[in-house]
């Protein structure tokens, strides 16, 4: 078999690049689901890094070695699989926020080697703890003849508070296999971590204070009560809401087994996790986090939400085949949903929120429909922006208008009152009793200027093409390809997929720094198309291919790191005389033909298509991109304030 | 023993040596188990009933016999969860002197037999239901 590194899908860390530094950005990246580009290039299960290990995207800091570091060598024939990775991923969450995790399955699929599986890679210690039958004092500790007391009795400390001491990840096997004055011992310890207390106090050695090592982790397993095994005891909602709680199956479902087989035998068992299930690390303090707008609406709908689970449950509607009941308790369920928010809002804290209540509540159940029933009502668990900042049809602005008196106030008045409550853009009724684009206050007078409005147009004042055959294909092509990055099948639904005829050379450089800058969740789904594209038939595109009439081109060094709206500017300057620039037409072509795309395009770099953007879930225009990932091409689009990379190429389509 | 059961045990044997778990043999009877001890023996074995003898074996890469009566102490449970489960590492706390011994081994190098009788198997089964634990099985009538 090959080495461990292979097995595990390690990047080793000189295979990261030196650009691999984001900036922070203080405005949402897009829709959280999408990796960046960057990330997506290094995608891998499982990467490690000078200081840390990530678990399908979760960031794990490296302990610090240790005699009880499991050694790789017992891995290096593991044949890894889909679900092996999810649950490295869900482990990783909670080795990361520090909260202790009970995983509940059956015997032999692999939850204590892929524990000391991590620890391996993470160089973090492994303390074992076989829970059945010990009595207290040997997890603990207890007062016993020792070389090093002095007295010739002393205190000798059990597994769990070396493992404190020294902050290794202890891992109690078989906990609902344990006799009750033992788990009493264990809780006043689960229950310091969980307070966040930086030591314990052994009231046996003579209230002995010992500091809780910051690399201390808890992790506990038991096979489920009843059934095979029919000695494990239920755990009360006081033991069991200690922990979060990751349920698994009895045994491997069928196409775990198959691929394990497979890899066993050295053929591909076929890793298929997608973007969205990995989980990129972000950081967010609270007070930042209580300023993001809707956390209030989504506070109550979490709320809402938690209520009803645990209502169904109790009724039996959820979980009534779990031999272990899962518990709730709101206050420890919020705090590591806040907990889990800040440690990965990357943007969108719709998505944020949602995934937190996945892992929380979604895992705890086993039966794929007790999921979906849970997944369904997490899927509402959302923020909707007011219905006031979508941007509104001609019918709609005369409509809202006639009925808001302020408004008819503040506009017979010359703009004299309620101003605030116009935006830029926005379609009014001027003075004259024509429907008008405010544009802002004057500020030689603060008197309100207006523009004629010349039919239906976009706010950044672009015509809209026809609606042919072809924008209904485009506008099929872009549903799809939002479902590809999860977002939302209600927000797909609603979005109002608007194209823009843009010519991308008539655009300045301030032009583009506006696009960049003009965020609107509420248009999400908007797009522009080059004029001078119009023209190109699918054929034409094929015959392009077959003729070499095309460049994918790598920018000079020194663009590295500059936004992409500065670059498009550069593009346009440089190429725009020679060459078409292809959009989200050609983009349509690539994902429809991989066969006939051009072979060049297909060398694993990400390949911009300039002549469009595109407005994502965020509200924020992105370029789109593609990028061959084997068998298809991988869609995807850019941000104009994201950095351009060394790894990014610009398609240009010869005149 | 029978030539049918000598001939099973060695089939039994050959099979488990390639897995990298426990295994079991029960006895109907306890003639059949003190011969099978013999066998093993030749065969590289070390017999052993108690887990630091266990622990001391397998570190030093030898395969193990271990005889199971009726009663399981917390150390040799924990051992056999642990020799499947973790598959190269052994972490026991020792009752005497509480402190963790630990050892690593290549399951497929030194390997873990348990034997007992089928009386004592029912017992130890139906309480720690070893059997989740325990990858081949077979039973010498």
């Amino acid at each position: 078999m090959t080495g461990p590194e292979q097995q595990f899908n390690i990047i080793p860390p000189d295979e990261e690049k030196s650009g691999s530094k984001r900036k922070a950005k203080t405005t949402p990246p897009p829709d959280s689901l999408e990796l960046p580009v960057e990330d997506a290039e290094k995608l891998s299960p499982v990467k490690e890094g000078g200081e840390s290990v990530s678990f399908l995207g979760v960031e794990v800091t490296k302990g610090q070695g240790g005699e009880r570091v499991p050694s790789s060598e017992r891995f290096s024939t593991d044949v890894l699989t889909d679900f092996d990775f999810r649950l490295m991923r869900d482990i990783a969450v909670t080795l990361r926020l520090n909260q202790p995790v009970l995983i509940e399955g059956g015997s032999g699929i692999g939850k204590s080697r892929t524990i000391d599986r991590m620890c391996s890679q993470l160089d973090r210690e492994s303390y074992y703890a076989n829970c059945h039958d010990f009595d207290a004092d040997v997890l603990i500790g207890k007062m016993t003849t020792a070389e090093d007391a002095k007295s010739g009795f002393g205190w000798r400390d059990g597994v769990v508070i070396n493992a404190i001491r020294h902050g290794g990840v202890l891992f109690l096997d078989e906990y609902n296999f344990m006799k009750g004055e033992t788990r009493a011992a264990l809780h006043e310890v689960i229950d310091a971590i969980l307070q966040g207390k930086d030591e314990i106090t052994l009231v046996d050695n003579h209230g002995e204070r010992v500091p809780v090592h910051p690399d201390f982790r808890i992790i506990a397993a038991q096979n489920p009560p009843g059934g095979k095994h029919g000695d494990r005891e239920v755990l009360d909602p006081a033991q069991y809401t200690r922990f979060s709680h990751v349920k698994l199956p009895e045994d491997l479902p069928k196409e775990v087994k198959r691929a394990r087989a497979l890899g066993f035998l050295g053929k591909d068992n076929k890793i298929t996790i997608g973007d969205e299930e990995y989980l990129f690390s972000g950081d967010l303090s609270l007070e930042a986090l209580k300023e993001i707008p809707g956390i209030e609406e989504l506070v109550d709908k979490y709320i809402e939400f938690t209520e009803t689970v645990e209502a169904m449950a109790e009724k039996g509607e959820l979980g009534a085949d779990q031999s272990q009941p899962p518990y709730f308790s709101f206050q420890r369920d919020y705090d590591r949903v806040i907990n889990f928010v800040q440690s990965f809002y990357r943007g969108d804290i719709n998505d944020t929120f949602q995934k937190a209540l996945r892992y929380y509540y979604a895992n705890r159940f086993e039966s794929d429909s007790d999921r979906a029933k849970v997944e369904e009502m997490i899927a509402h668990i959302k923020y909707v922006a007011p219905a006031n900042s979508r941007r509104r049809t001609l019918e709609e602005a005369s409509a809202e208008e006639s009925k808001d008196e302020e408004n008819l106030e503040y506009l017979a008045k010359a703009f004299g009152k309620g101003k605030e409550k116009i935006k830029p853009g926005q379609l009014v009724k001027g003075p004259d009793g024509k429907v008008s684009v405010f544009v802002g206050v004057s500020k030689a007078d603060g008197s309100p200027v207006l523009k004629p409005y010349e039919g239906e147009k976009t706010a950044s004042g672009l015509s809209r093409p026809e609606i042919t055959s072809d924008t209904e294909k485009k506008e099929a092509f872009l549903k799809e390809t939002f479902g590809i990055w999860s977002i939302d099948a209600e927000r797909i639904s609603k979005a109002e997929l608007v194209p823009i005829s843009l010519d991308p050379k008539k655009l300045k450089a301030e032009d583009w720094e506006k696009l960049k800058a003009d965020t609107d969740e509420d248009k999400f789904g908007e797009y522009t198309l080059n004029p001078e594209m119009g023209s190109f038939s699918d054929a034409d595109f094929e015959q392009m291919s077959k003729s070499g009439k095309f460049k994918t081109e790598k920018l000079p060094d020194d663009w590295n790191g500059k936004p992409l709206a500065e670059v498009a500017s550069y593009i346009i300057k440089t190429y725009g005389d020679k060459y078409y620039l292809p959009g989200i037409e050609y983009w349509q072509w690539l994902a429809s033909n991989p066969d006939k795309s051009p072979s060049e395009l297909k060398d694993g770099k990400s390949q911009f298509l300039f002549g469009s953007t595109l407005r994502r879930s965020s509200g924020h225009w992105n370029v789109p991109c593609v990028r061959w990932r084997g068998s298809g091409w991988r869609r995807d689009a850019r941000w104009l304030d994201d950095d351009w990379r060394s790894s990014y190429r610009v398609v240009l389509l010869e005149k | 023993m029978d030539i049918l059961n000598t001939k099973k045990i060695k089939e039994f044997l050959d099979y488990f040596k390639s897995r990298p778990e426990a295994g079991l043999l029960v006895f109907a009877s306890g003639a059949d188990l003190e011969e099978t001890k013999l066998l093993l023996t030749k065969q590289g074995f070390i017999l052993a009933d108690d887990w630091a003898q266990i622990m001391t074996s397998l570190k030093g890469k030898q395969s193990v016999a271990l005889m199971l009566g009726e009663k399981l102490s917390p150390e040799i449970y924990s051992l056999i969860a642990q020799y499947s489960d973790r598959a190269g590492e052994i972490q026991l706390v020792n009752p005497a002197t509480i402190d963790l011994e630990q050892i690593e081994f290549n399951p497929r190098d030194c390997h873990l037999l348990i034997l007992t009788t089928e009386s004592d198997w029912q017992r130890l089964d139906e309480e720690y239901n070893l059997k989740n634990k325990i990858g081949l099985i077979e039973r010498i009538k």
